[in-house]
């Protein structure tokens, strides 16, 4: 499974110059924020990171996107802020706060009463993420259940009212069926139905729409921002097609060996990528419509967890590396509207020294871009 | 749904035909029971002239076309070991048999699920590795020497179960049934603590292999983003999803009960089919044996619907066709 | 309502278990199989007749020292060669209640003895009965005969009136259901009444407190119980389940032994085991040389010399056996002391023998052996093997069950095999050399094919079968006895012994002919 970033090419310009307005540097109100966020394996060969120091902020009513290669640390990082971390993963370092309050660092139980209640989320194969032998009435009754005090025959309106929310036509009828009887836009449609039961301030939403058509990606897109407008949800949208980030996202993370690179609105970073390793993926974009194995600009591949090199993981592969890059980790800095974690932007890749970022430094950026 | 009910009788039909003509096929090749009537001092002669009474002069095929004639109007002869109707003498062992298993299976169903979901859970665990290593036992051991094992403790060390039979019974119609008295029901621990290890065993492992696997799938995930609690999680979605291969295994499980069930049957007495299809053996007693196999291959046809059945009930992506 | 109705039958079920009374005398005996029926005459089968001894009575009867005496005839005297007349004791009851008499012995002939039934052989010498009263009858043989009184021993009288009156008038009759009747139903003369029986699961015999006969043993019931499984029934017994167990098996017997409050009770048993062979055919299948080895007495010889049957005893069966020279078993009437001499053991003198025959490199030898149906048969073939290996003969072992053997063997299906032969239910030597000694006929030598042919001993046998002067009789047996063992007719083995388990309070008596004859145990 070597997914490449892609990129859907329709009216990119259009979505972006569209989005433009909504997009904002700082989120008004944060549902939810990740500070300096580790993780780590835990193996027979010792430990190995595999994110680290990740921040970020997610405010409501935004769609955060995050993009990045695969196996770059996207569904890692949004497991473990719906804390469904899989063993030997765990979190080693770093606070995640939903709502201002930690929720990383809480009882198994308390997290689990979060999921569902307080954070929704979806997942990418919407033909595997139902349970096959329960209709998905019953699903969605046991989900509403579980967090709301309903009973069950109000569970069944409320289950009626999300399907229908969420698009499904003559829900009364499509209540009792199983989830084999739906297509795959319609289960995923479910799936949000589910995601939304209890009405979740935060929704982490794992390429939800990679396995599914171009044409019903919009649909279900629309459906996600119309959440994310309308009922002011904080969304986080991991993908690695640059199209689905264009067309929804307000702000976008770039995500590269298990660090966040570069995080800012979608325009800027679309458009005026300030690390090297984001310009190399808008590199990609007007010249193609469809997945590629790698970026041909950058030679080499993203390294494994484990096999990062020393300094900035990217620097092997990197156009502007200097002698920095290969002993010191870029630490993020704020860059116009982003936060960049490259030494091109906080004081040359030459210089070895653990210096803050001058403003000379910044000012290299123009060449960079 | 009809019309695949009607199929698989076809099939169950079709089945015990060939399981009877394979058995007189094999009926030459097991003697006959001239000897057993008639003693050793007959002459041959008269071993001669029983043959041709008994219609064992013939050949295998007219043998069978005659079995054929009668089996079709419900007679399937008189048993030459005790001449009583072949119907009535396994009518008369059936419950002894059914009882045996239906217990056994109860029994390992009710251990064996909840030992695998408790080694799918915590597959490292320390219970979890003593469970599957006992396991492991349960299956490598013949079910003669646990039989005898528990013989040796519970009867003639302890002298607390009876090493033999079912007990007194109590007669409801036809039906005997053994778990309507004490000594019944404790006639019955040994044999089915014995027939259900393999099965406790088995039925463990499987859950636990096809429960890991579900763990592994989206919709679990899912279930647990949606905030569902750990028992849900694993029972109401884990389990039932895991059930599917389990339910086929303990159909056919439930037949080798019945053929498992000889060994058991004969160690511990027990008055059932398995002890009659080894007597019929040993006495060439072929009508029985000729009904048996075809009532065996009937019963494995029957669990075989019910398995389907089964499939339809639990798992609705069946029921489209 | 269920719980009332099912009262009164678990108490009585707890008291069927339990014993009713303390003092009450309770044999309970487990054997590997159930008798096939309560019928005397569905089977020429001496197992069930070996039990049925107890319910059902003949005109005469084996006593403990297996010698005949009078049961329901009170005497008999011989008329002429061919007629025998027989009076009958009065004053004998059916277990129902039913008067025995002449009517009874009438109907029993017919029963057991019309064509198509079991025992038509056994009573095939019979011509005709004809009843002078109540408690007279006739019998008119064929031939003179001198078995009669002994086949007379094992069949067993009926009642008329009940046989009717449950239509079970016929033994063997395969098409109708004539013979369920039989199942669960008996009614005979003899010292224990059946009171319960559960085919295949138990069966109970209750004292008969109007039997003719005084009563030494001190029983009053008999719980039966069918145990297949070996080592089941010996836990049962070990577990003080049973209290007696017939041929408990050799690996259990120390076992037995050394539990305190149990013990094996001995016996020789008429039964003498062998090997018989094809000594008619001109060439032997799969014995990769020409002709037929077997034919020619010194092949035989060295055969017989080259078994160990000393070393069997000792390493197989554990002592329990008495190496034989001839059929005869020292327990068996007109046996010859000077006769049962062996051949020596003499592995090299057999090799000798062989080079003499024409077979220096020995030949293949074809064994069939039947798997359980003597003791320690599988056993005693494979080591044999090992012994024809030493003279150079290449055994190969062929282990059939039981039931094909029974099949086979008569059948002439097999060229060199082990059998057994004890002489039962007539316990005379004319029913083991008409049955394994004379050349086969149509009526004769059934358990000899291809085997043992000798004119003169042939015409001895029928001699014998009809000669009733004991010392006449004698001279002709020996003849027979010594001719066979000459000519190495047989590869003798040795006579059986009879080890039966049971509790100290049991006192058995062990019969060379396995019956169990409760009349003479008794229980402390
Ligand atoms: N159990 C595990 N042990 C070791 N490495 C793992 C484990 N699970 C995931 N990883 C690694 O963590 C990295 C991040 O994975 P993931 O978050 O799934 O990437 P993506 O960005 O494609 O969603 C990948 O390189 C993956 O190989
Ligand atoms: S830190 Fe150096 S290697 Fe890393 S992206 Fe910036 S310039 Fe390239
Ligand atoms: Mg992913």
């Amino acid at each position: 499974m070597h997914h490449a970033v892609r990129f859907c090419g329709k009216s990119v310009k259009g979505q972006i110059a569209g989005q433009g307005g909504a997009a904002r540097m700082t989120p008004r109100n944060n549902a939810l924020a990740v500070q300096d966020l580790s993780i780590v394996f835990d193996t027979r060969r010792g430990t190995v990171t595999a994110i680290e120091a990740v921040s970020f902020i997610l405010g409501s009513g935004e769609v955060l996107g995050i993009v990045g290669e695969s196996g770059a640390g996207k569904s890692l990082t949004g497991n473990a802020l719906i804390g469904l971390l899989q063993a030997p993963g765990r979190i080693s370092q770093g606070e995640i706060r939903l709502g201002g309050q930690r929720i990383d660092n809480v009882a198994a139980d308390v997290q689990r009463r979060l999921r569902g209640k307080r954070i929704g989320a979806i997942f990418q194969d919407p033909l595997t993420s139902l349970d096959p032998l329960m209709t998905i009435g019953g699903q969605l009754v046991e989900t509403i259940r579980t967090h709301l005090p309903l009973s069950a025959a109000s569970a069944r309106v409320r289950a009626m009212e999300l399907l229908a929310e969420v698009g499904i036509a003559d829900p009364g009828a499509r209540f009792d069926q199983y989830p084999h009887q739906f297509s795959g836009g319609m289960r995923q449609r479910i799936v949000i139905a589910l995601a939304i039961a209890a009405e979740p301030e935060v929704i982490i939403a794992d390429e939800p729409t990679t396995a599914l058509d171009v044409s019903i990606q919009a649909q279900i897109l629309a459906l996600l921002r119309g959440l994310a407008r309308q009922r002011g949800t904080a969304i986080m949208l991991v993908t690695h097609d640059m199209g689905v980030i264009a067309e929804i996202a307000d702000r976008v993370g770039v995500m590269y060996a298990g660090r966040l690179v570069e995080i800012g609105p979608v325009a800027e970073v679309l458009h005026s990528a300030h690390h090297p390793y984001t310009a190399g993926l808008m590199g990609l974009i007007p010249s193609l419509s469809r997945r590629v194995e790698r970026l041909p600009q950058i030679s080499g591949n993203m390294p494994r967890p484990g096999e990062w090199p020393g300094g900035c993981s990217f620097h092997p592969r990197c156009p502007k590396a200097g002698p920095r890059c290969t002993i010191e980790v870029p630490a993020p800095v704020a860059v116009s509207d982003s936060m960049v974690a490259c030494h091109l932007f906080s004081g040359g890749t030459s210089v070895v020294s653990g210096d803050l970022p001058t403003k000379e430094a910044i000012s290299t950026r123009e060449t960079a871009s | 749904m009809f019309s695949l009910i009607l199929r698989r009788l076809g099939s169950v039909l079709l089945v015990m035909l060939v399981v009877a003509g394979l058995s007189f096929l094999i009926f030459n090749y097991l003697g006959d029971p001239v000897n057993n009537i008639l003693g050793v001092n007959a002459t041959i002669e008269e071993r001669e002239e029983l043959r041709r009474t008994l219609g064992l002069d013939q050949p295998s095929h007219i043998q069978f076309w005659h079995f054929l004639q009668r089996a079709v109007a419900g007679d399937f002869g008189i048993s030459y070991r005790n001449r009583i109707p072949v119907i009535e003498l396994i009518l008369s062992r059936l419950p002894a048999t059914v009882e045996l298993v239906f217990c056994a299976t109860i029994v390992a169903l009710s251990i064996g699920i909840p030992m695998g979901v408790y080694c799918a859970l915590r597959p490292k665990g320390l219970i979890s590795r003593i469970l599957q290593m006992i396991s492991l036992v349960g299956i490598s051991i013949p079910q003669f020497l646990i039989g005898m094992l528990l013989i040796l403790i519970f009867s003639v060390e302890l002298r607390w179960l009876s090493a033999f039979g079912r007990g007194e019974v109590v007669q409801l119609g036809w039906w005997s049934t053994g778990l309507l008295t004490h000594s019944g029901r404790m006639a019955l621990i040994m044999p089915v603590i014995t027939l259900a290890v393999f099965q406790i065993s088995m039925i463990m492992r499987l859950v636990q292999g096809e429960m890991q696997e579900v763990m592994r799938a989206d919709f679990i995930k899912f279930a647990r983003a949606r905030g569902l609690t750990d028992r849900s999680v694993h029972l109401r979605h884990a389990l039932r999803n895991s059930l599917l291969p389990v339910v086929t295994v303990v159909g056919m499980q439930i037949g080798s009960l019945i053929a498992f069930a000889i060994v058991c049957e004969a160690v511990f007495q027990w008055p059932g089919l398995g002890l009659l299809i080894l007597q019929a053996i040993e006495f060439a007693d072929f009508p029985v044996m000729a009904a048996y196999l075809a009532l065996v291959g009937f019963g494995f046809a029957m669990i075989n619907l019910t398995v389907d059945m089964t499939y339809l009930f639990i798992d609705p992506r069946m029921r489209r066709k | 309502m269920i719980r009332s109705l099912l009262k009164p039958l678990i108490l009585a079920a707890s008291i069927a278990a339990f014993g009713a009374t303390a003092d009450a005398k309770t044999l309970r005996f487990a054997e590997s199989q159930d008798i096939a029926s309560m019928d005397p005459h569905a089977g020429r089968d001496d197992f069930a007749l070996s039990l049925l001894c107890n319910v059902y009575e003949g005109l005469v009867r084996w006593n403990a020292d297996l010698k005949l005496e009078p049961a329901l005839a009170e005497s008999w005297e011989i008329i002429s060669d061919t007629e025998w007349k027989f009076n009958l004791r009065k004053n004998v009851k059916f277990h129902n209640g039913n008067t025995f008499n002449a009517d009874d012995v009438i109907f029993s002939y017919h029963r057991a003895g019309d064509p198509g039934s079991p025992f038509a052989g056994l009573l095939e010498p019979i011509a005709e009965i004809t009843k002078v009263d109540d408690y007279t009858v006739i019998f008119k043989v064929k031939r003179k005969y001198a078995l009669l009184l002994n086949d007379f021993a094992g069949w067993y009288i009926m009642d008329k009136e009940f046989q009717e009156s449950i239509g079970a008038g016929k033994p063997l009759d395969l098409s109708s259901n004539a013979g369920g009747a039989m199942q669960t139903q008996a009614n005979g003369t003899g010292p224990f009444k059946l009171v319960e029986r559960q085919p295949d699961v138990k069966t109970v015999l209750a004292v008969n407190p109007d039997w003719w006969d005084e009563r030494k043993h001190n029983l009053d019931e008999i719980v039966y119980t069918p145990i297949a499984n070996n080592a089941t029934r010996v836990a049962a017994l070990l577990s003080g389940e049973v209290d007696f167990i017939r041929n408990a098996p050799p690996q259990d017997l120390a076992r037995i032994e050394g539990t305190s409050g149990m013990k094996v009770m001995r016996g020789p048993h008429l039964r003498t085991i062998f090997y018989g062979m094809n000594q008619q055919g001109d060439t032997l299948k799969g014995s990769g040389v020409e002709g037929n080895p077997l034919k020619k007495v010194e092949v035989r010889k060295a055969i017989a010399m080259s078994i160990d049957v000393e070393g069997i005893k000792r390493s197989i069966m554990r002592g329990n056996s008495n190496p034989v020279a001839t059929q005869l078993a020292p327990q068996m009437p007109y046996y010859d002391a000077a006769l049962d001499v062996r051949f020596p053991y003499d592995p090299d003198g057999a090799k000798a023998l062989l080079t003499q025959a024409g077979y220096p490199d020995g030949f293949t030898l074809p064994i069939t052996c039947p798997a359980g149906s003597f003791i320690n048969d599988e056993q005693i073939c494979q080591a044999t093997a090992g012994m024809l290996a030493k003279i150079g003969i290449k055994a190969q072992l062929n282990m059939v069950t039981p039931v094909q053997y029974d099949t086979g063997l008569p059948a002439g299906e097999f060229d060199f095999y082990m059998l057994g032969w004890a002489g039962l239910p007539t316990i005379d030597p004319y029913n083991i050399f008409s049955a394994t000694v004379h050349s086969p006929t149509e009526k004769l030598g059934a358990w000899n094919p291809k085997g043992y042919s000798n004119a003169r001993v042939d015409e001895l046998i029928i001699k014998i079968g009809e000669e009733t002067d004991q010392a006449k009789r004698q001279e002709m047996i020996s003849e027979v006895v010594k001719t066979q063992r000459d000519e190495v007719g047989k590869i003798m083995l040795h006579q059986q012994f009879l080890t039966w388990g049971m509790t100290d309070k049991v006192n058995a008596i062990v019969p060379g002919d396995e019956y169990t004859r409760f009349w003479y145990y008794t229980m402390n």
